[in-house]
């Protein structure tokens, strides 16, 4: 009597009432119990027995403890019965009736007969084992009720199914393209670590990590090991030979490179854009790679500028320097960090912004009056001008033109007209002329 | 009357568009207010429709110029601060008033008449004033009676004159 439980008759996800039968008595083995006069309950997972009248008390008994079934016929003043077997107590399990029993077997009492029926059905629940399933869920909503109703309306039925199918697709297309990304995404941490780490061997390399120094921290090496030592070794080899040795040093001697490879090495990553290693250690807007860069740029740029009439976007400069240099390129990045370190570096160019986002680098003898001075000569030489006009006459491109006109704009040189036929600027008369 | 005499600048491109540049912007508005007023005083008229404006005022076809109607708007708010303009429709701004002159230089002018025929401290009507053929000549002469009344009530702020009723007419007193 120990194997029962206090429960209730709710059934649980995915179990199913078999059958109920009045007049059932329980024996604790060959003791009687308390427990008379109740409906026992059979169903996929449990075997329930409940008070009849009142219906207070109940218990429940999981089919998975019934090891076997013996049937006791009816006899003079006897009742039949059904011997069911169990198994030991699972630990754990909720409080019973009983914390303790000397037998290992229940009898169940047929007092208003209908053994023979229960035992059938005892034995199918058994057999059937339902409480090691794992629960299915019923079939998606709408196939029910589509096979019942799908006959009075078809149409709309169907449709919200081809629906859930498509959501269903889609949810599973999403996930699947996710793993792809997910593939790509562990791929990348892949490059990271490996770039990471030729980083860090390319520090460690200038740091000058002599062979002399590991050989120090080692103690005996032998001559097999030296030779190794300039091809790969692995970790097991040398820590078999020499015992404690710190991963660093071993790092190190992983995979030496010489110093020529070193330095083509970083020229293949400043190609790439990647940040010259060495920098990432200084700090601050002293960068030493982008001084060195800027310096190269204002010996090559100065002349240009002048021949641009002071003034170069940043979109030719950019061209410009990468033409030139060929095969190392710099990347726009860079530009931009290295341009902001002449004024610094007192270079004779100047990065320049403009109100319109526009940014340039300007030579440091332009003079922005001159500038005013000759845009506006020149609209009023012609009456009025476009930029494209502007532009042919000086020399321009038309971007700076552009800046050129709105710069006199602003200081009151020039007064625009802006219609469908384009944009123009006038002479200021506005301002000038009562 | 004749046509209103346009400004040199109803022929220069630029003035129809709204200029970005402050100072230029400020005289381009001072002009654009003086034509307006201008125009509705040659009409003789008080009225203004936004739209009728944009199309007789605003627009040069000579030149295929329009002065776009944000501008236009700019214009009528400067004159509505400098009080030549009164919107009969503050929230739709479509129908305005326009006094090319303020209601307190209407005052002065009548008040200036009045001390010129040593009408001080005389009554008279507002009929008289603004219809009379003593008056006949004067600016103020024909003068509508709203406007009539607005500047008096200037004038009574700066205590030189008095609105009263008797006889069954309005009339004015002057101090």
């Amino acid at each position: 009597m120990n194997r029962f439980q206090w429960g209730d008759t709710n059934l649980s996800l995915g179990e199913d009432s078999l059958t109920n039968q009045t007049g059932i008595a329980l024996y604790d083995g060959e003791s009687k119990t308390n427990f008379e006069g109740g409906v026992a309950n059979i169903t996929s997972h449990r075997l329930v027995w409940k008070e009849q009248y009142g219906r207070t008390t109940c218990l429940s008994l999981p089919l998975s403890l019934v090891q076997r079934l013996e049937e006791q016929a009816s006899g003079f003043a006897k009742s039949a019965k059904i011997v069911v077997h169990l198994s030991s107590p699972v630990s754990g399990q909720q409080a019973g009736p009983a914390s303790s029993s000397k037998y290992d077997y229940i009898r169940l009492s047929f007092r208003d007969g209908g053994q023979q029926e229960f035992l059938r059905y005892l034995v199918q629940a058994l057999r059937e084992k339902k409480w090691e399933k794992k629960y299915v869920p019923p079939a998606p909503p709408g196939a029910p009720p589509g096979a019942v109703a799908g006959r009075h309306r078809p149409g709309i039925v169907g449709i919200e199914r081809s629906i859930q199918q498509k959501q269903q697709q889609t949810d599973t297309s999403i996930d699947q393209s996710f793993q792809d990304l997910k593939k790509l995404m562990e791929k990348a941490q892949e490059m990271v670590s490996l770039s990471k780490s030729i980083v860090t061997k390319i520090r460690d390399k200038q740091g000058e990590i002599t062979e002399d120094e590991v050989r120090d921290k080692q103690g005996e090496i032998t001559e097999d090991e030296v030779r190794d030592k300039q091809g790969e070794i692995t970790e097991d080899e040398v820590r078999d030979k020499q015992g404690e040795i710190t991963e660093d040093e071993v790092r190190d001697k992983q995979g030496e490179i010489t110093e020529d490879e070193t330095i083509k090495f970083k020229s293949y990553l400043l190609s790439m854009g990647i940040p010259n290693p060495v920098t990432k250690e200084t700090h601050g807007t002293g960068d030493k790679y982008y001084r060195e860069l800027a310096k190269e740029l204002a010996s090559v740029l100065e002349k240009p500028i002048k021949d641009c009439g002071g003034m170069m976007t940043m979109t030719d400069v950019y061209c410009r320097v990468n033409r030139a240099r060929g095969m190392e390129l710099i990347s726009p990045e860079d530009l931009l960090n290295a341009c902001e370190t002449f004024e610094e570096l007192r270079l004779p160019i100047k990065l320049r912004r403009f109100e319109s986002g526009v940014m340039v680098l300007q030579s440091s003898t332009h003079s922005e009056e001159e500038v005013i001075k000759k845009t506006t000569e020149v609209v009023e030489s012609k009456g009025s001008l476009t930029a494209e006009e502007l532009a042919q006459n000086i020399g321009l491109s038309v971007i700076l033109a552009k800046e050129r006109l709105l710069l006199t704009e602003r200081v009151g040189g020039v007064c625009r007209d802006d219609s469908e036929e384009g944009l123009r600027f006038y002479p200021n008369l506005l301002l000038t002329k009562t | 009357m004749g046509s209103v005499e346009k400004p040199w600048q109803f022929n220069f491109p630029p003035f129809f568009t709204i200029q970005p540049n402050i100072d230029t912007r400020k005289k381009q508005l001072e002009a654009w207010c003086e034509y307006v007023l201008e125009h509705q005083k040659n009409k003789n008229s008080h009225s203004l429709d936004i739209n009728e404006a944009h199309s007789a005022i605003f627009t040069n076809k000579d030149i295929n110029r329009k002065l776009p109607m944000d501008g236009v708007q700019m214009v009528l708010e400067e004159l509505r601060k400098k009080g030549h303009l009164e919107w009969k429709d503050p929230k739709v701004q479509k129908e305005c008033l326009i006094m090319w002159r303020t209601p307190e230089e209407w005052g002065k002018l009548i008040y200036k008449y009045i001390s010129s025929k040593s009408m001080i401290n005389t009554v008279c009507t507002l009929f008289e004033l603004a219809n009379g053929d003593d008056t006949e000549g004067e600016a103020f002469h024909g003068l509508e009676d709203w406007l009539l009344r607005r500047a008096l009530q200037t004038l009574e702020k700066d205590g030189k004159a008095e609105l009263m009723s008797f006889d069954g007419n309005e009339g004015v007193k002057f101090f």
